[in-house]
This record gives C-alpha cells, sequence and structure tokens, in this order.
C-alpha cells in the first residue's frame, strides 16, 4: 500500500484517510497531513526537539491522542511541527521525537485553523496490503 | 434512512435498533430535504440512544454533518438518570452571537462603512491564533472564569444594561476555575477580546425590514438602523476543556458499561462527580465566552465613537441580546405532561424561549425572547423572537444560522478564479480577512439560504420573524 493520505469529504470540517505499510509509517503520516493542513511543510533547520510518549486504549484512540498531543504544540505553544520520528509504537503506547520551529507570522503561512482532532469515525485498520485510518479534525 | 413527514415541517426518524426515543428534523424543500442528508440523520439516531434522552433527538432545519451530534442538533436528558455529553456542547463552548443596535440611521453613517471596517479590522485581533491587548495574571483569569461579562463590567469594559440582555446575564453558574487543567488556563491567558477565525465575524449592519412591529419595538430596532453583530465563542480555552474531557470521558464511559455508536458521544451521568466536574469546566469555558464578547462589543463602541466623532451618547450602542448556541444547560422543561429538570443539549442551536418565560428580563417578556440568526456574510441576517410552541416542542430551542452547504474542499474549488471580495464589494458589502482561505470557504454558496432556514422555523411556529439585517461591512477572521 502506498504511503500517504487524502481529504475526506466533510460539510463542516475535515476528513483525512492516511494509508501506509506499517502503523509507525501510518502515524508519522498522519502527523505530516495534519501539519500539511495547517501550514504545509516546514524546513527542521534550528528546530527544537522533544520526546513524545502518548497512550491510547486501542490504536485509534492512539492516533486520537497522537494527532491531539501534536496540535497542542501549535494551539497551546504557537509551535508548528515540521518533522516527527516514531520511536517505538504498538497499539495502545507510542514514543516519538517531535521537531517544532516558532510560529513566526512573517514566515509562516497558517492555511487552516484546525481546532481539534474528533473520535468521530476514527479508525485505524490493518488493511490488506498495508495500514489505513481515518480521522475527523474539527476546523 | 427511512423517514416518516409529519408535517409541513417535521420529519420523524425511527426509534429503531439502540434508539430510546424518536429522531425529529425540522426541514423544508429542496436544500432543507433532510432525506438528503443520510451522514447527519444517523448522529441524530445515534444521539437518541444516550441514557436517559427524554421525548426526542431534535434537529433544526440548519442541520448539517457534525461530529458526534449534528450540527443544529438538541436534546435533553433527564437530569437525575440522565448523562451530559461535552461532544454534545462542542468544541467552541458558548460560541455564540451579540447584536448592539445604534441610534445611527444608515443615512448618517452608510457612507463611512470604509472607515469603520477599517477601524474595526485593525481594532479587534482576528485570525488564527490571534491574541488580545490583554494579557490576564492566573488570578485574574479565574475571575473571568467565574464572573464571566460582570467581570468585564467591574472593569470598565461595557454598561450595566448589558449584562441583563445577555443569556444567564453573562455567567453560568457552577464554574470552578479549579478542574481546568494547565493546559486549558494556559489558552486563556491572552485570547480575551478577540474574534478567533472560521465562520466568526464582525458585522456592521442595516436592519431593512420589519415583520413584528411589536417585537421590534420591545427589542428596539427600526427600519434603517445600523447595528453590528458579533459572533465569537471562548477561543483556545473552551476547545481545550472540551478535549479534556472528551479525552477522559471515551475512558469514563466504557466504567458506565455504555455501548456508544460513536466514541464522540462519550458522556458521563449527570448526577456524578465526572459529569459535575465536566459542567463546572464548561461553565467556566461560557463565562469567558460572555467576557470574549462583552469586549469586542466595548472596543466596537470605541471604535464606532472615534471613526464617527460622535459620543457615546449619540452613537447610542446598545445591547440587544446575547445568545449562545453550543452550551448544555439545567432548564425545567415540561415532559410527557409534567414538568421536569433536564440538561438541555443545544449543539448548533439557540434558546428560543417564549414570552413570560422567567429567564427574560423584563423588556422582553411580554414578546419573547431576541433569537439571533446570521446568514453567510453576502445575504442577510434574522432578528427572531421566542415562542411558546419551542417550549412545547423543542425544549425552547430554535435554528441558530443557515448551515454548511459546500465542504470546505467544495467551496475552495468553487471559487477558484474568482475574487469573493470583489463580488461582495460590487454588492455594496466591505470584507477585511486574514486567513488565506477564509472567503472561500466562507463564500455565500457554501451556505443554505438563511431566508428559507428561517421560513421553516416561523413556518413551524418555533420562533417567529421579527427583522432582517443586510450586511453593509464585515471582518472575518
Amino acid at each position: 500500500m502506498t504511503s500517504g493520505y487524502r481529504l475526506l469529504d466533510h460539510t463542516a470540517d475535515f476528513g483525512l484517510e492516511i494509508t501506509a505499510e506499517n502503523p509507525a509509517a501510518l502515524f508519522s503520516q498522519a502527523a505530516r497531513a495534519l501539519f500539511d493542513l495547517i501550514c504545509g511543510p516546514l524546513s527542521a533547520d534550528g528546530g527544537r526537539r522533544h520526546r513524545v510518549e502518548i497512550a491510547g486504549t486501542d490504536w485509534s484512540d492512539l492516533l486520537v491522542n497522537w494527532l491531539r498531543e501534536l496540535l497542542y504544540f501549535w494551539g497551546g505553544q504557537q509551535q508548528l511541527i515540521c518533522n516527527v520520528a516514531i520511536d517505538a509504537i504498538g497499539p495502545t503506547r507510542l514514543q516519538a521525537t517531535v521537531t517544532t520551529v516558532d510560529y513566526d507570522p512573517r514566515r509562516h503561512e497558517i492555511s487552516n485553523e484546525i481546532k481539534a482532532v474528533t473520535y468521530h469515525q476514527a479508525d485505524v485498520v490493518c488493511a490488506p496490503g498495508g495500514w489505513l485510518a481515518r480521522v475527523v479534525l474539527d476546523v | 434512512m427511512e423517514l416518516k413527514r409529519l408535517d409541513d415541517y417535521r420529519w420523524q426518524v425511527g426509534p429503531f435498533g439502540a434508539m430510546r426515543v424518536p429522531g425529529i428534523v425540522y426541514g423544508g424543500a429542496g436544500m432543507l430535504d433532510p432525506s438528503g442528508q443520510g451522514e447527519a440523520l444517523q448522529q441524530v439516531a445515534n444521539v437518541a440512544t444516550l441514557p436517559g434522552i427524554v421525548k426526542a433527538a431534535l434537529a433544526m432545519p440548519d442541520m448539517h454533518w457534525g461530529y458526534g451530534f449534528p450540527i443544529g442538533g438538541v436534546a435533553a436528558f433527564d437530569w437525575q438518570n440522565g448523562v451530559v455529553s461535552p461532544g454534545g456542547v462542542g468544541y467552541d463552548i458558548n460560541c455564540g452571537v451579540r447584536l448592539a443596535a445604534t441610534d445611527l440611521h444608515r443615512d448618517d453613517a452608510g457612507h463611512r462603512a470604509r472607515d469603520l471596517v477599517d477601524g474595526l479590522y485593525g481594532g479587534i485581533p482576528c485570525g488564527v491564533g490571534s491574541t488580545g491587548a490583554l494579557k490576564l495574571s492566573k488570578q485574574e483569569l479565574k475571575k473571568v472564569l467565574t464572573r464571566g461579562s460582570r467581570w468585564a463590567l467591574e472593569r470598565g469594559f461595557g454598561r450595566e444594561d448589558d449584562i441583563n440582555r445577555t443569556e444567564d446575564s453573562g455567567c453560568l453558574s457552577g464554574a470552578d476555575p479549579g478542574v481546568l487543567s494547565e493546559r486549558a488556563m494556559g489558552r486563556g491567558i491572552n485570547q480575551l477580546g478577540t474574534l478567533g477565525s472560521g465562520n466568526h465575524f464582525l458585522e456592521v449592519g442595516v436592519v431593512d425590514k420589519i415583520y413584528h412591529e411589536q417585537a421590534a419595538h420591545a427589542f428596539g430596532l427600526f427600519e434603517g438602523q445600523i447595528t453590528v453583530m458579533i459572533h465569537s465563542g471562548s477561543r483556545g480555552l473552551g476547545y481545550q476543556v472540551c478535549d479534556d474531557f472528551l479525552a477522559f470521558m471515551t475512558r469514563h464511559v466504557k466504567s458506565l458499561g455504555i455501548d456508544l455508536p460513536d466514541r464522540q458521544l462519550a458522556c458521563a451521568r449527570i448526577q456524578s462527580d465526572e459529569g459535575r466536574r465536566y459542567l463546572s469546566a464548561m461553565a467556566c469555558a461560557a463565562n469567558y465566552a460572555y467576557a470574549n464578547r462583552q469586549l469586542m462589543l466595548h472596543h466596537c463602541r470605541d471604535i464606532f465613537e472615534q471613526v464617527l466623532h460622535i459620543s457615546p451618547g449619540a452613537l447610542n450602542m446598545r445591547l440587544v441580546v446575547d445568545v449562545c448556541h453550543n452550551i448544555a444547560k439545567k432548564e425545567k422543561h415540561v415532559v410527557d405532561g409534567q414538568p421536569r429538570w433536564v440538561c438541555v443539549h443545544r449543539k448548533g442551536a439557540t434558546r428560543a424561549f417564549g414570552p413570560g418565560h422567567p429567564a427574560l428580563s423584563d423588556d422582553y417578556k411580554a414578546v419573547g425572547q431576541p433569537i439571533l440568526i446570521p446568514g453567510d456574510m453576502g445575504t442577510a441576517s434574522y432578528v427572531l423572537a421566542g415562542t411558546q410552541k419551542a417550549m412545547e416542542e423543542t425544549f425552547g430551542s430554535t435554528c441558530h444560522g443557515a448551515g454548511r452547504v459546500l465542504s470546505r474542499t467544495a467551496a475552495k474549488k468553487k471559487s477558484r478564479g474568482r475574487s469573493i471580495g470583489r463580488e461582495l464589494e460590487d454588492k455594496g458589502i466591505l470584507v477585511r480577512w486574514t486567513g488565506r482561505f477564509t472567503m472561500a470557504e466562507e463564500m455565500p454558496e457554501a451556505y443554505k439560504d438563511v431566508s428559507e432556514v428561517v421560513a421553516v422555523v416561523h413556518g413551524a411556529g418555533i420562533s417567529k420573524k421579527v427583522a432582517r439585517l443586510r450586511p453593509m461591512a464585515v471582518v472575518k477572521g
């Protein structure tokens, strides 16, 4: 299965469908999709690294909690994500290294304000040939 | 999904499967025909499965697909045996609208619309992550969270009569900042007095039609009058409260043995520590939103006076009403012929209490509460009045806006190659905005026709038309 994501049609918000070969790539793609929507790809030069540990009750809960934590870097700390590396992952736990830069309105253009990551239709499945996830973002 | 038509304006969904009560959807023809809105109807059916729900899961004619609850959804849960659901309130807790009237006539100030919109755009922070001129200490923030609009008034940001024209007098009781996370508190420190982004707006309008003279008189509205409308909410603090409690309740609800059709409907018993903690946190966010809109109204007064070089007395910018449309409240309603305390969730729906209700200010008791229904930025907005029929049918609730009909992606596609700002200016509506895609996503075609939505609630009798406002100048985030 090709690694990537696409936007799903949703009247008020953004739906995301993410595909990847394995869970680590899937969660990494989901992070990329979230920050592509917010500000597009960024260089990690001069970025700050953060160790992040996330828990969930299952894969879907873990995905929502992962994206919630990443979104808080932006919504709560005005930092934009430029890179993520999944260090370890299982159905209920994830460790990652996240690189961020401070938001600078002169350099960064915000495309979409994502307010929250919802549980509505959130799903992670091991499909034939790879992994697939869906999540709806509140805009 | 199979729908049963009940009358000209109402359709019934179920009950089937795990639904405890039927769903009742208000609608009409064309875009307002609910039969074409499968996802939203499924959400109505899902809400009807929640414990303690009474009478029916309702949806207003501006219903559209949300997450958990549909947008435009109303549901009431028994106060003793029912649940409260953060997803049934939404992320932007106490997102709401306020309308201020002035003594200015279109002929006095219409020609200064460009100066006004530039003044408002420059004077009121808007856009993604916008922060205000106020940076609160933690202690001061706690006062905002417990006192709401009253806090703003005590700091000189308002008039005494602003308070009694705000829903709940601008302060929900039971707010305890101690239940908020550090993250929620941190996000509230520097966003007070800011508009935000997305569909939030500040609009200078003109009353262009009066439908109900007595109610318009009671609300202080007349034809040709300049008005100001503000649509905003509890900003990052509210999102964080919802996010924190949803994450907690998705785990908590499993311990209650409640089987949810959608995790976003995660909930807690109202009569539990968990339920009480959420309601307390929600009240904090609601009070922040009231204070937020109060501050912006105060700044609007200053900006109008400066731009037009007039005195506060000549401007006389007075609050008509402030209503919230994302909230859960303890209210008494008649259910199965008996008065009963319930927790009414309104997610994208507005309170519409009828004449004589004790919660209304004396000015409005004879005609019912004023209700604000903003449309898209190129069409119109409406002022309605609450009715007794709303008390009987919808837990005193009505619609909250036009309701989206195009997804954001579809709206961007439709706007390609067009200048929405120029199109609106050609219609005499000046717009200032900050977001890269704001104009495309918020273009008039992205919304249902607000006049049709209002015609449904008026025809169904759950509110009545009082006045129509036309936009002159709009500030968007």
